[in-house]
C-alpha cells in the first residue's frame, strides 16, 4: 500500500498578531491517497481557506505564525518547513498549483498570458509550447480563448475567477489547492471547470460552499466549523434549480433610469433599466457581460459616457462592491456609519451575526465576515437606492438565508430601491411570497444590446473638422510610424542613454545654448523610441513650476538672466531623459532585460518588477474607493499618507502568495527560465544610440569652437 | 527569525520603495515650485522639505529587518521618482543610493534586530548625511564654509527628524490598522 499524499493530524494555526487559533484540527486526522479529491465546507470564517493555504504550504513560510500539529504533504513535512524555510518547500513548489479565493485580484501579472506563462516558466518549459499549453487550460478552465491577451484588470470577477483556475491547471499540477475556484461564474462556465477539477488526476483539495457541482463517489468531505471540524462526512445538498426563481411584477415609480449608458473605457455594451422604489431588481448574467460596470452607472461611481442617466434629486445611494475591501479599508466597520445609523447598524449586524465584529480591524476578519460587514455598513444608512454585487459570494447557506429575510424585510427597506447583481441560484429566496415585488433582469439581453465599439481618445471630444485635424496631428505625432518602422528600443538602451544625457548636461557649461543642444536630441530621439507625445506634455506641463522656480530662485539669488535661463535648461536637459527615455513605461520589458541580459537574479526581479506592474491597478481601485467613500459621506482620512500605505502594504500578501505558487522561486542561476518574451536588441536601439552620438559631437564640436574664439 | 529573504519580504521592500518613490515624484514638484521662496535661505527650504526624501530608507528598514532592506527600498523609491518625474533625472538613483547607503548602516551597526526610536532616528540622520555627501561636491561645489556647514546641518536635521521619525510614526500607524500582522512584521 503506498503512503497517503497528504496527512493532517492535530493540526493548528495561530496567525501572527493573534491570539487565538484560526485554524484547529486537535483530535482529528486525515489523509488523502494520490490522486484522491477532499472537498472542504463550512460557514464563512470557519477556516477553509487557512486549511487550504496550510495544505499548500504557505503557512508559516510565506505567511506569518505559528503552525504546530503534523501536515504531510508529498512527503514533505511542513510543520518544519514553517519554520525554517521562507518560501513553499522546493519539493511541494514544482507539484503544486492553487487558486486563491477571490474577489479581489489573484494574479500576479497583469495580462493573462503573462500570468499564466509564469509557472510554465518557472518550470523550465519551452517557449514553443507554451502557447498551446495555456490554450489548453482556457478550455478546460471556462476561458474564452480571446480572453487570454487581454489585460486582467479589465476582466469581471467571474472572469477572474475562470483565469485564476487556468492559471493553476496550466502546468499539469500533481496537487491541485483551489479556494472558492467556482465562485462569480455563470451556470455553464461552472460546470465546465467543475467537470475539469472533478476528472483532473491530480490530489485535489477543494473548498466551495455549493458542494453539488463537485462531489464525487470517492471525494471525501470535510465539514469545519469556526476553525474546528463539525463533521466529515456529510451529503451535499442540491442547488436551487435556476428556473425555480420567480419574477414578480415592478412597482413604483422609477426613482433612477440609465438609458443606453455606456461607460468609458469599459468594453461593455449600452444599457437602459430603470430602478423603482419598493422593488428589488435581480440582474442576472454571463460571467463578463458587465453586470458590475451596469451597478457602478447606476451608483454614478462611474461616469456615463454616451446615453444618459437620469436619477431624482438628492437621492441617497449605497453600493456595497463584489471587493469588499474596497468600501471598508483599513477602518472598522463602526467607522462608516454615521453616528445617526449606529442602533440601525447594531440591528443589522446581530441580524448577519457580525455584531462582534462591528470594531475589528476587517484586514484580519474572513471574506465572508467583511462581505457581511460592508452589507451592514450600505443598509444601516436606509438608502434610496440599494447596490449589491454579488452580496451572497462567500456565505454559506444560512448566510444567504438571513441576507434574504434581510433583504425582503418590508419594514427595514421599505422604499428602497434595491439593486443585486449575483449568478448565485440561492437568492431565489428572496422570491418568497410575502416579499417584496421581485424582478429578474438578464445582462445585456434586456438591459442594453452587443457591444459597439465607439472610437475614443482626445478625438470623440472635439468638433467634425477640428477632430480631422487632431486626428491627422495625432497620428503624426504617435509614435506607431516610428514603431513600425524600426521598432521599440530594448530598454536597457534608453536607460544607458539616460545616464548619458545627464552625465553629458553636467559636463557642459549652464548656458541656454549648451544644454539646449542636449534636450532637443534628446526629445527626437525619445520620439523615435516609441514615446508617447501627449503624455510627454503632460509631464512637462506638470513640471513647469519647477522649472519656473529654479529660474526665479537663480534670478532672486542675484545670478544674471543667462545664467538663471541656463540653469533652467540644464533642468530641462535633465528632467528631459527622465521624462520621455523610459516611457512608455513598462516594467515587463524591463524585467526581461535584466534577467536575460544582465542575469538579474528571477524572482527579486520578478517581485520589483511584478508590484511595479500593479502601479495601474492600485490607482485605480484609490479612485474606485474614494468614489464609494464618498457615497458614504465618509471619504475624508486625516492621515492620508497611512492611508495610502496602508492599503498598498494590503496588497502585499496576495501577490507575494501569487507569485509564490507560480513557482519564481524555483528557477535557479544554473537553471535560468524558458522566457516567452525574448528581449532583443535592434534597429530602433542602433538609431538612438547613432542619434546621442551624434549629439556628443555637437556638443564637443561647439566646445573646441568656443576655445578657439576665446584664444 | 528566518535569515533568508522569502517573496513577502522583496514584495514588501517592493511596495515601499514604489509607493514612496510616487510621493517623492509628487515631492520633486513641490520642492521646485517652492524654491522661489527660498532662494535667499536654501538651509531652511532643505530644513523643511528634504527630509521627506529619505523616508523610503527607514520605513523599509524599520518594516523588513533584514540586511539590505533599507538600502533597496530607498533606492527602489528614487529610481520609480526618476521614471515618473524628476528634474535631477539618473541623479535621483544615486542619490537615492547615497541615502540608503547611510539607513543600511544604522540598521547593520545593530544586527537588524533592534527597530525603535533611537535607531529610527539614526538611520534618517545617517541618511540625511548621505545625502549631503552627494549633494555638497555635485551641486554647491563652491559655497563659503559657514554656507556648507548650514547646508548639511539642515539635511540631518530634517532627515532624522521627517524620515526616520515620521517612518517610525508611520509603521506605528500600520501596526495599529493591522496592516503589518498580514506581512509578519
Amino acid at each position: 500500500m503506498t503512503s497517503p499524499f497528504i496527512e493532517i493530524a492535530d493540526l493548528t494555526w495561530r496567525p501572527a498578531g493573534s491570539d487565538r487559533l484560526t485554524l484547529d484540527l486537535r483530535g482529528t486526522s486525515i489523509s488523502v491517497p494520490a490522486g484522491g479529491l477532499l472537498l472542504v465546507s463550512g460557514v464563512s470564517g470557519a477556516g477553509k481557506s487557512t486549511l487550504l493555504r496550510a495544505i499548500a504550504g504557505l503557512l508559516g513560510t510565506v505567511l506569518p505564525g505559528e503552525l504546530s500539529g503534523r501536515l504531510q504533504v508529498g512527503g514533505v513535512d511542513l510543520v518544519a518547513a514553517a519554520r525554517t524555510e521562507s518560501g513553499i518547500p522546493r519539493a511541494l513548489s514544482e507539484r503544486l498549483g492553487y487558486v486563491a479565493a477571490g474577489p479581489a485580484p489573484t494574479y500576479a501579472l497583469p495580462l493573462l498570458v503573462d500570468d499564466a506563462a509564469l509557472p510554465l516558466e518557472s518550470r523550465q518549459t519551452p517557449a514553443d509550447d507554451m502557447r498551446s499549453r495555456i490554450e489548453r487550460s482556457a478550455r478546460d478552465a471556462a476561458v474564452d480563448v480571446a480572453l487570454i491577451d487581454r489585460s486582467l484588470t479589465t476582466f469581471s470577477g467571474g472572469e477572474r475567477a475562470a483565469a485564476a483556475a487556468l492559471v493553476a491547471l496550466v502546468a499539469s499540477p500533481d496537487l491541485l489547492v483551489a479556494d472558492e475556484p467556482l465562485s462569480g461564474l455563470d451556470a455553464r462556465s461552472a460546470e465546465r471547470l467543475a467537470t475539469t477539477l472533478r476528472e483532473s488526476s491530480a490530489t485535489r483539495v477543494i473548498a466551495a460552499h455549493d458542494l453539488s457541482l463537485l462531489g464525487s463517489a470517492t471525494a471525501q468531505h470535510l465539514r469545519l466549523d469556526g476553525g474546528a471540524v463539525a463533521a466529515t462526512a456529510a451529503v451535499p445538498a442540491p442547488a436551487p434549480d435556476w428556473s425555480t426563481m420567480q419574477s414578480a411584477a415592478g412597482g413604483g415609480a422609477p426613482i433612477l433610469q440609465l438609458v443606453r449608458a455606456t461607460a468609458a473605457g469599459r468594453d461593455v455594451g449600452p444599457s437602459s433599466l430603470a430602478v423603482m422604489r419598493g422593488t428589488t431588481t435581480l440582474i442576472t448574467g454571463d460571467t463578463g457581460s458587465g453586470k458590475s460596470t451596469l451597478l457602478h452607472l447606476i451608483a454614478g461611481t462611474l461616469v456615463v459616457d454616451t446615453g444618459d442617466r437620469i436619477a431624482a434629486p438628492n437621492l441617497r445611494i449605497r453600493f456595497a462592491p463584489q471587493d469588499s475591501g474596497l468600501l471598508l479599508g483599513a477602518r472598522p466597520a463602526r467607522a462608516l456609519v454615521t453616528p445617526s445609523d449606529a442602533a440601525r447598524a447594531e440591528l443589522l449586524a446581530q441580524r448577519l451575526d457580525v455584531a462582534h465584529l462591528l470594531d475589528a480591524t476587517p484586514g484580519r476578519l474572513s471574506d465572508g465576515e467583511r462581505r457581511r460587514l460592508s452589507i451592514v455598513v450600505t443598509l444601516a444608512a436606509a438608502p434610496d437606492v440599494l447596490i449589491l454585487d454579488e452580496p451572497s459570494g462567500g456565505l454559506d447557506d444560512e448566510r444567504v438565508t438571513a441576507l434574504c429575510e434581510l433583504l425582503s424585510d418590508q419594514a427595514l427597506l421599505d422604499g428602497s430601491a434595491v439593486v443585486i447583481a449575483t449568478h448565485d441560484p440561492r437568492l431565489s429566496t428572496l422570491s418568497r411570497p410575502d416579499a417584496r415585488p421581485l424582478r429578474r433582469v438578464r445582462h445585456p439581453e434586456e438591459t442594453g444590446s452587443s457591444v459597439e465599439q465607439t472610437e475614443g481618445g482626445l478625438v470623440a471630444l472635439l468638433p467634425a473638422p477640428a477632430a480631422r485635424v487632431a486626428e491627422s496631428a495625432e497620428r503624426l505625432l504617435s509614435p506607431e510610424l516610428g514603431r513600425r518602422l524600426i521598432g521599440t528600443a530594448n530598454p536597457l538602451t534608453r536607460l544607458g542613454l539616460a545616464l548619458f544625457w545627464f552625465a553629458l548636461s553636467i559636463a557642459s557649461p549652464a548656458t541656454p545654448v549648451a544644454q539646449a543642444a542636449i534636450a532637443l536630441p534628446v526629445l527626437v530621439v525619445a520620439w523615435i523610441s516609441g514615446v508617447q507625445i501627449l503624455a510627454t506634455l503632460q509631464l512637462a506641463l506638470a513640471l513647469t513650476p519647477a522649472l519656473a522656480g529654479i529660474v526665479l530662485a537663480n534670478l532672486f539669488g542675484g545670478a544674471s538672466v543667462e545664467e538663471a535661463v541656463g540653469a533652467g535648461a540644464r533642468l530641462l536637459a535633465f528632467a528631459a531623459g527622465s521624462l520621455v527615455l523610459l516611457r512608455p513605461f513598462e516594467p515587463l520589458r524591463m524585467a526581461d532585460a535584466l534577467i536575460e541580459k544582465l542575469r538579474a537574479p528571477f524572482a527579486p526581479t520578478m517581485a520589483l518588477l511584478a508590484t511595479a506592474a500593479r502601479i495601474p491597478t492600485l490607482r485605480d481601485e484609490a479612485r474606485e474607493r474614494r468614489a464609494l467613500r464618498r457615497l458614504t459621506r465618509r471619504g475624508v482620512d486625516p492621515l492620508l499618507l497611512a492611508d495610502m500605505f496602508d492599503s498598498v502594504i494590503r496588497a502585499v500578501p496576495q501577490l507575494a502568495i501569487a507569485l509564490e505558487v507560480r513557482g519564481v522561486r524555483l528557477p535557479t542561476r544554473t537553471s535560468p527560465p524558458t522566457r516567452r518574451r525574448p528581449s532583443r536588441f535592434g534597429r530602433a536601439d542602433l538609431l538612438i544610440v547613432g542619434l546621442s552620438v551624434g549629439g556628443l559631437l555637437v556638443s564637443v564640436a561647439r566646445a573646441v569652437a568656443e576655445a578657439i574664439l576665446a584664444a | 527569525m528566518k535569515r533568508s529573504w522569502g517573496l513577502m519580504d522583496l514584495v514588501t521592500v517592493a511596495t515601499i520603495g514604489i509607493a514612496s518613490g510616487v510621493l517623492f515624484a509628487g515631492w520633486n514638484l513641490v520642492w521646485g515650485a517652492a524654491s522661489p521662496l527660498f532662494a535667499a535661505v536654501l538651509p531652511l527650504q532643505y530644513l523643511l522639505f528634504a527630509g521627506t526624501w529619505v523616508i523610503a530608507g527607514p520605513l523599509a528598514g524599520l518594516i523588513v529587518r533584514r540586511p539590505g532592506a533599507a538600502l533597496a527600498g530607498e533606492m527602489i523609491a528614487a529610481s520609480v521618482s526618476f521614471l515618473l518625474a524628476s528634474q535631477w533625472s539618473v541623479d535621483a538613483i544615486f542619490s537615492g543610493a547615497a541615502q540608503g547607503i547611510g539607513a543600511e548602516l544604522a540598521f547593520a551597526a545593530v544586527g537588524y534586530r533592534v527597530a525603535g526610536w533611537r535607531v529610527a532616528l539614526v538611520a534618517g540622520a545617517l541618511s540625511g548625511a548621505g545625502m549631503a555627501l552627494h549633494d555638497l561636491p555635485l551641486y554647491f561645489p563652491d559655497v563659503s564654509t559657514s554656507f556648507a556647514v548650514a547646508l548639511v546641518a539642515a539635511m540631518v536635521a530634517s532627515s532624522a527628524i521627517i524620515g526616520g521619525i515620521g517612518a517610525l510614526l508611520l509603521r506605528a500607524a500600520l501596526r495599529r490598522s493591522g496592516a503589518l500582522d498580514l506581512i509578519g512584521a
